[in-house]
């Protein structure tokens, strides 16, 4: 694990996370195919490593006044019932279980993204 | 708020803690079906994953599935990304980066799925 893979890494998982575009995803994918980091503290560390990014890029976001307060209110009350519910079976998932889930999840994200910007492409194209 | 999204809320944060990530691609989908801005989109969504994330880390912390050190050295230069990511966003709209984006995904799955 050398300084450059570290920074980079990084940096585009920040980079990335910041303008929403899944960043997540990065840090994950180059932990678990790169240095075989176990999926679930990859997850772990990808969720450590949102915190202080995301805390960066709202101050700059709610300078912008982009944040709609009220969904993020509303949201978060329901998220939350989501992850005290999937606390009850995070334990009973085998780690190779849950990174074939991980995979098929970035594999929808991706390809819908595409589908997504091919049917952009051609709504200009008229 | 629309009565699907209430539910696409409680997915969110289910996939946040089984995946430990992936609420928030979720979360820019469900705020521009509410009608936000792509944008406004996704600032919100950062904004309503601080919270659940916390959680979610705070979860895995007392299940022991992480540890805090090993995140450490990535940590200045995500913030550093962070910055220019938030800068940018206000500037440019990302969809090369998204293709190329989507692009890396794909690989990546296939290449995790068969690990």
């Amino acid at each position: 694990m050398n300084f450059i893979q570290i920074a980079a890494a990084g940096f585009l998982s920040g980079f990335l996370g910041a303008m929403g575009l899944g960043g997540g995803s990065v840090l994950i994918i180059f932990l678990v195919l790169f240095l075989n980091t176990p999926q679930i503290q990859a997850q772990g560390m990808n969720l450590i490593f949102f915190i202080p990014c995301a805390l960066t890029a709202l101050i700059i976001h709610s300078k912008n006044k982009l944040i709609k307060w009220k969904y993020v209110l509303i949201t978060d009350a329901l998220g939350i019932m989501g992850i005290i519910t999937a606390s009850l079976f995070l334990n009973k998932i085998d780690s190779e279980y849950i990174r074939k889930i991980f995979a098929v999840f970035i594999f929808v994200i991706g390809f819908k993204e595409i589908i997504k910007t091919i049917k952009e492409y051609r709504k200009k194209q008229k | 708020m629309k009565k699907k999204n209430y539910f696409v809320s409680f997915l969110i944060g289910i996939t946040n803690v089984l995946i430990g990530s992936g609420g928030g691609i979720i979360a820019v989908g469900m705020l521009k079906n509410e009608g936000l801005s792509q944008k406004e989109a996704q600032s919100t969504a950062i904004a309503c994953m601080l919270p659940l994330t916390l959680a979610s880390v705070f979860l895995y912390l007392k299940n022991r599935a992480v540890d805090f050190s090993s995140i450490l050295p990535y940590l200045p230069f995500g913030i550093i990304g962070a910055v220019c990511g938030a800068k940018t966003l206000k500037k440019i709209s990302p969809k090369i980066l998204s293709l190329l984006f989507s692009a890396f995904l794909i690989y990546s799955s296939i290449r995790l799925f068969f690990k």
